[in-house]
């Protein structure tokens, strides 16, 4: 190393400085992401209450989600109640939390787009709903951020910040989003703001915003009078491994019944729907995965089809007889409870 | 047993190797909400295999490259993320807030690959070698995006002081 790259490593190693915050292994370990923040807040059914109880809390209102009515048919046990028009219940939701969105004193709204305000985050799910005003505000930029994070609402923590400087280097605009705490691998809300100068005082953009997941439909729950259930666990490796590890794994194929498919339908009821991701970027897959399970009713097949590719995993649910399908079933949930059915590891595949 | 074995192996692994591991990433995006979320990402990737994994460190260290690597979108072209307000901030003692501020800002300057390159070849002092096996790339795409880095970052305002070229004498 010459001098300039030894300076370098010695300024790498000092810049970070301490991280303030640990991980969660036990997530890792249970495969469920903390959250897809890039993709946008991951959320499921339960953690959709938990974010209109938050809000309700921040804002002093009652959430007006109604708990769902239960599937028509066919029984179903332990299945978590979303709300009945999710989409509705997360544009309520979004609009309590502009509600409560705090602004300086003597913010006025305006009518209209206001300068230096375009940067915002968003997700890629066609799911996101999101509301957005404009304020202006007197004062200097660094009151209005420090008013707005004093003031910020309770149960919302500071899940990034930034500025954007212009080409002299002055700051332009500082960014400020805040979000809930997802739970249970579910969705969180956003409260973003946008600040910067403008005439005497400062422009304010605030969003809110959050994704939805659509109800299940109650077709594709697993039959509980289920005679059978016709397993397949696919671990085929798409490559072939120069050094290192080999993926792959032996097909597996059994049928589960009486009980044993009982069992297993009660626990897939169990796995709740997530949002579609949208268009994303997302690593190739070195294995060709995919778990199946075809259960069998005497009022004919249903057809669970798991073929993540190991990024945004979603499980496929077909009903052939009546020609309908549906995809935004949570895939990592799903493919945990099919392999504990079988006895099989949670890594069964990526063995050498 | 299998299972467990791994998830103890993985634990001891993970606690030993944190600090480092969201350090790296702190460096290779600027903010430690974001890093750990990289960490955690790789992590994830990392433990369906882990029982076959030889390397741990190695492996996870590129695993994190790729992940951050596939991470395209960024908020907005001009985004310098910062932990402090401009107007607010005081200088600690020991320059540390300036250190830190202006060799993220000068990363954050550099494309992705060219800063994934600078944080394995000055930060885990991987060989240019290494760093090409890492990052899937030729010896001479290392050498040219590290070249053209250091260059990037020896004309950067906010590392100018910290960085001193030997004068030949």
């Amino acid at each position: 190393m010459n001098e300039v790259e030894q300076q370098l490593s010695d300024l790498l190693r000092r810049a970070p400085g301490e991280p303030p915050h640990a991980l969660d292994v036990d997530a890792v370990l249970a495969h469920e992401p903390r959250r897809w923040r890039r993709a946008g807040p991951a959320i499921g059914a339960v953690a959709a209450a938990t974010v209109a109880v938050v809000v309700g809390v921040a804002t002093g209102l009652t959430s007006t989600s109604r708990p769902a009515a239960p599937p028509a048919s066919p029984t179903v046990t332990g299945v978590s109640t979303p709300p009945s028009n999710p989409k509705a219940a997360a544009m309520t939701r979004i609009e309590a939390a502009m509600r409560a969105a705090p602004l300086p004193p003597g913010a006025r709204r305006a009518g209209h787009e206001l300068p230096n305000t375009g940067q915002v985050a968003t997700s890629t799910s066609p799911n996101e709903v999101r509301r957005t005003t404009w304020w202006t505000a007197p004062g200097t930029l660094a009151a209005a951020v420090n008013y707005i994070v004093r003031h910020r609402p309770q149960g919302m923590h500071v899940d990034s910040n930034g500025s954007a400087l212009s080409k002299s280097g002055s700051v332009s605009s500082m960014t400020y989003d805040f979000a809930t705490t997802p739970t249970n691998g579910g969705y969180g809300l956003e409260l973003d703001y946008v600040i910067a100068p403008y005439q005497s005082g400062v422009a304010i953009r605030v969003d809110t915003w959050t994704v939805w997941a659509p109800i299940r439909p109650s077709w594709s729950y697993a039959p509980a009078a289920a005679t059978s259930a016709q397993v397949t666990i696919v671990r085929r490796p798409l490559f072939k491994a120069t050094n290192g590890p080999r993926p792959g794994a032996p097909t597996v194929a059994r049928t589960l019944t009486g009980p044993d498919a009982q069992h297993l339908a009660q626990s897939i009821n169990t796995v709740p729907s997530v949002a579609p991701e949208g268009i994303h970027s997302c690593p190739p897959p070195n294995l060709d995965a995919r778990d199946t399970v075809v259960f069998h009713t005497a009022a004919g097949d249903l057809v669970f089809t798991q073929t993540g590719d190991g990024c945004s995993p979603n499980t496929a649910v077909t009903d052939p007889r009546n020609h309908r399908t549906t995809t935004f079933i949570n895939g990592a949930k799903f493919e945990a409870i099919v392999l504990g059915a079988l006895g099989l590891p949670t890594n069964y595949g990526h063995q050498r | 047993v299998c299972v467990l074995a791994d998830a103890a192996g993985f634990r001891e692994f993970v606690d030993a190797h944190l600090r480092d591991l969201l350090r790296t990433a702190w460096l290779l995006t600027g903010d430690w909400g974001r890093g750990e979320d990289l960490v955690q990402a790789a992590l994830l990737r990392c433990w369906p295999k882990w029982s076959t994994i030889e390397v741990p460190r190695a492996y996870v260290q590129a695993a994190m490259l790729n992940v951050f690597l596939s991470w395209r979108r960024r908020r907005w072209t001009d985004e310098q993320a910062s932990d402090r307000l401009p107007e607010t901030a005081a200088p600690d003692a020991l320059g540390a807030v300036e250190v830190r501020t202006a060799v993220r800002s000068a990363l954050l300057a550099l494309s992705p690959r060219e800063r994934a390159v600078i944080v394995l070849r000055f930060y885990t002092d991987l060989s240019e070698a290494e760093t090409a096996r890492v990052l899937d790339i030729a010896v001479g795409t290392v050498k040219r995006y590290a070249s053209d880095a250091l260059a990037r970052l020896r004309a950067d305002p906010a590392l100018a002081g910290l960085l001193t070229e030997e004068v030949p004498r």
